[in-house]
């Protein structure tokens, strides 16, 4: 089975653990590995940056959140971003053009983080959830249905937030990861030295780049296979017909850069 | 020599971020008003004045208590204490003043002292605000005149979380943190080895785990992620002002001509509970058949979900719920219309 087909199982258990409240089991202490709207009719699980805004808004000091996504970095760093992330799946879904853009753009999402942390404190609301595309379909959408939510304001700004990224999703292959997310800026911290890694066999790649137009991301795979934006996805793995990158499991070690 | 330089950089930018949640807050949370500027008191005489407080904030201010020093006035106030005002709620206490015989004639300074304190998570702070103003003392009347008291209004709030853990503990377990991740980034830097990387970072993981449950921060989370706040997502826009009813609307809920009661639920982050809260009270001033509690969601959850405050498993707040009819309103957006619509509504 190829790596493709493996990811696809995962991002479909990603897909049914962000909709498990179809079960009416309701909302449990889990945060989740991604990006999925707590407001969600079917969430049972906490949405990692709804939950930081708030906490920002309480003055908590965020250990339990800390202790979380200490866990999400160290098994797999943005791998969640390409295995488990029900948003990431929607970025595939439209990823039709995987270009090559500077990188340094991609920095954007920290700022993005940083925003989101101060917006938090600054207006002690959670501003980025106004914007937040992810909420536009799992919350704005479904409560509209619902009877709760109404054509308004704060509705029409979802919806223009949500078509943006979707004509950015279609341009760029996750554009939404690449520049925008706060939580793969997050995850991103722990990409060097998450148990999920893509490694490199210099001595079998020859540098054909057969793997540079199979990256999502817009990363040159076998020069940047320890990239922070890397969503070890496995495209260029599957890409790859020496068999120079493979997705291991274990401590990443420094004679693989 | 510039890795090493952005290295100390980031060590130093964690210090002072870790620093920084520690001391934030200490800020004023609330803001006074008094109803005059100038109170006229006179000699041997009481006179009144309306102090009303604004939380401007997230946070619930606590004891909140009005206290005066002065040669000749004594202060009483009504009540003489606010226990808890709750996030951007408001309340009045009524002031009054009683002035000595011998008080000297004339216009003169005077400052009320404001008491309250709050609390960030686990770090509260008191607050000292002075608000000054005037008081003109006038010579005795034939007859005093007192100005009748006015009973101000508390609105129901939820107490602060917050644990009994010290601020040098966290501290020190914050540099500590910082310490450990900085010496395993030395020691991976110098010899080329990530172990003590992957054990700085399972450290942190547990340790916030384990740290956080103990806290009940898992409650707090769960409890965030199973309360849908309308206003907080963007589904509707946050009413932080005053509630204002038009002659027309008055009108209407005055006509209202059978006993109702309304559920208010709420929740402590809600920023748009407050709003419908102050209305509702607003409805019952104009009409004294209907009545009203307010209910937490997080402290009532069973009556929350056996009143149906809940859609596909999420408790949607703020919410009125008129309990004759079972009909619930939602939100606060364009609220007065359908709180009217709610009330006029035949069983």
């Amino acid at each position: 089975m190829t790596i493709g087909r493996r990811r696809k199982i995962a991002q479909a258990f990603g897909l049914l653990l962000g909709l498990f409240g179809v079960t009416g089991i309701g909302m449990t202490h889990l945060i989740f590995p991604g990006l999925h709207c707590y407001a969600c009719p079917l969430a049972v699980t906490v949405c990692p940056i709804g939950l930081m805004q708030n906490l920002v808004v309480f003055g908590t000091i965020p250990f339990f959140w800390i202790g979380a996504i200490a866990v999400y970095g160290l098994i797999a760093g943005r791998g969640f971003c390409g295995w488990f992330c029900p948003f990431g799946t929607l970025n595939d879904l439209l990823a039709f053009r995987k270009v090559r853009i500077r990188s340094s753009f991609s920095l954007s999402k920290y700022v993005i983080l940083a925003g989101t942390v101060i917006a938090a404190w600054a207006f002690a609301d959670t501003m980025f959830c106004k914007i937040c595309p992810a909420a536009s379909i799992e919350a704005s959408i479904p409560y509209l249905f619902l009877g709760v939510a109404k054509v308004n304001t704060p509705f029409l700004i979802h919806m223009a937030s949500f078509g943006a990224t979707l004509v950015g999703m279609i341009l760029i292959a996750r554009f939404w990861c690449r520049y925008l997310c706060p939580m793969g800026a997050i995850l991103s911290l722990f990409n060097r030295i998450s148990l999920l890694h893509l490694r490199l066999s210099p001595d079998r790649c020859t540098g054909c780049q057969a793997c540079v137009p199979a990256c999502p991301m817009g990363l040159d795979p076998h020069l940047e296979h320890d990239n922070h934006n890397c969503i070890k996805c496995g495209e260029c793995v599957d890409a790859c017909h020496l068999g120079a990158l493979t997705l291991r499991c274990g401590i990443q070690k420094d004679t693989d850069e | 020599m510039r890795r090493r330089i952005r290295s100390t950089l980031g060590l130093v930018a964690w210090a002072v971020a870790a620093v920084g949640l520690c001391v934030v807050g200490q800020e004023p949370i609330l803001s006074f008003t008094l109803d005059e500027e100038t109170v006229t008191i006179s000699q041997g005489g009481t006179s009144s004045a309306i102090l009303r407080i604004e939380n401007e904030s997230v946070h619930a201010a606590d004891a909140i208590e009005p206290s005066l020093a002065s040669d000749g006035l004594t202060l009483t106030a009504e009540p003489a204490e606010i226990e808890e005002l709750g996030p951007f709620g408001t309340a009045a206490i009524a002031l009054r003043l009683v002035a000595a015989d011998e008080m000297p004639l004339g216009t003169a300074e005077q400052t009320l002292e404001l008491l309250y304190t709050y609390c960030i998570g686990d770090y509260c702070y008191q607050i000292v605000e002075e608000i000054p103003f005037a008081v003109t003392v006038e010579p005795a009347p034939v007859v005093p005149i007192e100005t009748p008291i006015e009973v101000p209004v508390e609105l129901p709030v939820a107490a602060p979380a917050g644990s009994s853990a010290s601020f040098w503990f966290r501290l020190g377990g914050m540099a500590f943190a910082v310490v450990l991740f900085g010496v395993a980034a030395g020691i991976q830097r110098a010899s080329g080895r990530r172990w003590p990387l992957y054990a700085a970072t399972l450290l942190l993981a547990v340790g916030g785990l384990v740290y956080g449950v103990s806290q009940s921060q898992h409650d707090q989370a769960q409890s965030i992620g199973a309360v849908l706040c309308t206003s907080c997502v963007g589904i509707e826009v946050a009413q932080h002002g005053e509630p204002t009813l038009s002659a027309n609307e008055v009108a209407s809920i005055a006509a209202v001509d059978r006993e109702i009661e309304l559920l208010v639920f709420y929740a402590e982050w809600c920023h748009a509970c407050p709003y419908a809260e102050r209305l509702v009270e607003l409805a019952a001033e104009h009409n004294p058949r209907i009545t009203y509690r307010f209910v937490d969601v997080e402290a009532e959850p069973e009556l929350a979900e056996a009143s149906g405050v809940i859609r596909s498993g999420r408790t949607v707040v703020p919410a009125i719920l008129r309990t004759d009819t079972e009909a619930i309103l939602f939100g606060a957006e364009d609220l007065e219309a359908r709180l009217i619509g709610l009330l006029e509504g035949t069983p």
